[in-house]
């Protein structure tokens, strides 16, 4: 797979498309939250319309990083940006599902002029500063032991070599 | 000075160095130009589904380019002062990359198409700002738009891909 020179390129493509689709998703909804922006509709609306793609987004990130594993995985699985990367991303998906609950059960967020509780603006701005940081571990990947010096098992693979 | 000087000149300057320095600069670099694409075609995409009438049809046309476009022009501004930083540093062989000059290409085309919608298309916004689907043209312009980004991703990424210089990204269709 690795061979085809497309298919590393292409799946990076969409997997950068998919994690655009999941950051505006958090940031459009985190901006509703905190107030704003996207104003006119309330918190439970704007939920509704980008959390299922942001999901679907997820899925797509998912599937396009099993490939992306499969064509190289030593690259990507010895790499500590990676786990680091996985480790944030689990964690994004255990808050979001909780925010989506707490909307969920709120009558007041149905309101169009409701703002987030004190303690949901502080989940949005979290949220948006998790998802940079995959950003920020997904591209590092390529760089990890510039990133992470000798601690990067890559490191000592390349000095092996 | 003629071109490839120029470039050899941007190639070694001091800037192209201090991103260069094999450090974490560069990665910071790419990783900042990452998350300003994603910003930049994230918010495009919101808008064009408005546009296609795909999505966020709740709201109007206009309220909804009006809270996303000021977005999308930051990371924009932030992926073009990345864009250059990344670009310094290999000027001589990024210049000839054939996937470089045609995302250079798709960024013009994206551009035009947004000039058009914005001086023709959306002249009359008022009659479709709130109507369901919105005209042909309107969605035209967000069908070619979400095309045109598309594109744009696929070629930016295309780029460290596209291993001699002038080589052709197309050669392993």
């Amino acid at each position: 797979m690795a061979t085809s020179p497309w298919v590393v390129p292409t799946m990076q493509s969409i997997h950068i498309m998919a994690i655009a689709v999941v950051f505006v998703s958090v940031l459009i909804t985190a901006l509703r939250v905190v107030g704003v922006s996207w104003g006119g509709v309330s918190i439970r609306q704007t939920v509704d319309r980008f959390a299922p793609w942001a999901w679907t987004a997820l899925a797509l990130l998912a599937l396009t990083g099993v490939i992306l594993i499969m064509a190289e995985p030593i690259r990507e699985l010895m790499a500590i940006s990676f786990w680091v990367k996985m480790a944030l991303l689990v964690a994004l998906i255990v808050i979001s599902a909780r925010f989506m609950r707490t909307v969920r059960v709120n009558a007041g967020l149905a309101d169009t002029e409701a703002r987030g509780t004190p303690q949901m603006r502080v989940t949005a701005i979290v949220t948006v500063a998790m998802v940079v940081i995959i950003i920020f571990m997904g591209r590092f990947i390529a760089y990890d032991p510039l990133i992470w010096g000798p601690a990067s098992p890559i490191a000592s693979i390349y000095a092996g070599s | 000075m003629d071109f490839t000087a120029l470039l050899e000149s941007l190639q070694y300057s001091d800037l192209a160095q201090w991103v260069n320095t094999g450090g974490a600069t560069y990665p910071v670099v790419e990783s900042l130009h990452v998350l300003a694409v994603a910003m930049v075609f994230g918010t495009i995409l919101i808008v064009d589904l408005r546009l296609l009438g795909v999505a966020s049809t709740n709201r109007p046309f206009t309220r909804v380019a009006h809270d996303l476009l000021h977005l999308t022009w930051i990371g924009f501004a932030l992926a073009v002062t990345s864009g250059i930083l990344l670009f310094l540093p290999n000027a001589t062989s990024i210049a000839i990359n054939v996937s470089f000059q045609v995302k250079m290409a798709l960024l013009v085309l994206a551009g035009l198409n947004m000039f058009v919608f914005e001086f023709v298309t959306a002249r009359d916004v008022k009659s479709w700002d709130t109507t369901q689907p919105p005209p042909n043209s309107a969605r035209i312009a967000g069908l070619l738009s979400i095309l045109l980004w598309a594109a744009i991703v696929v070629f930016g990424r295309m780029i460290g891909f596209t291993p001699a210089a002038g080589a052709d990204p197309f050669a392993a269709l």
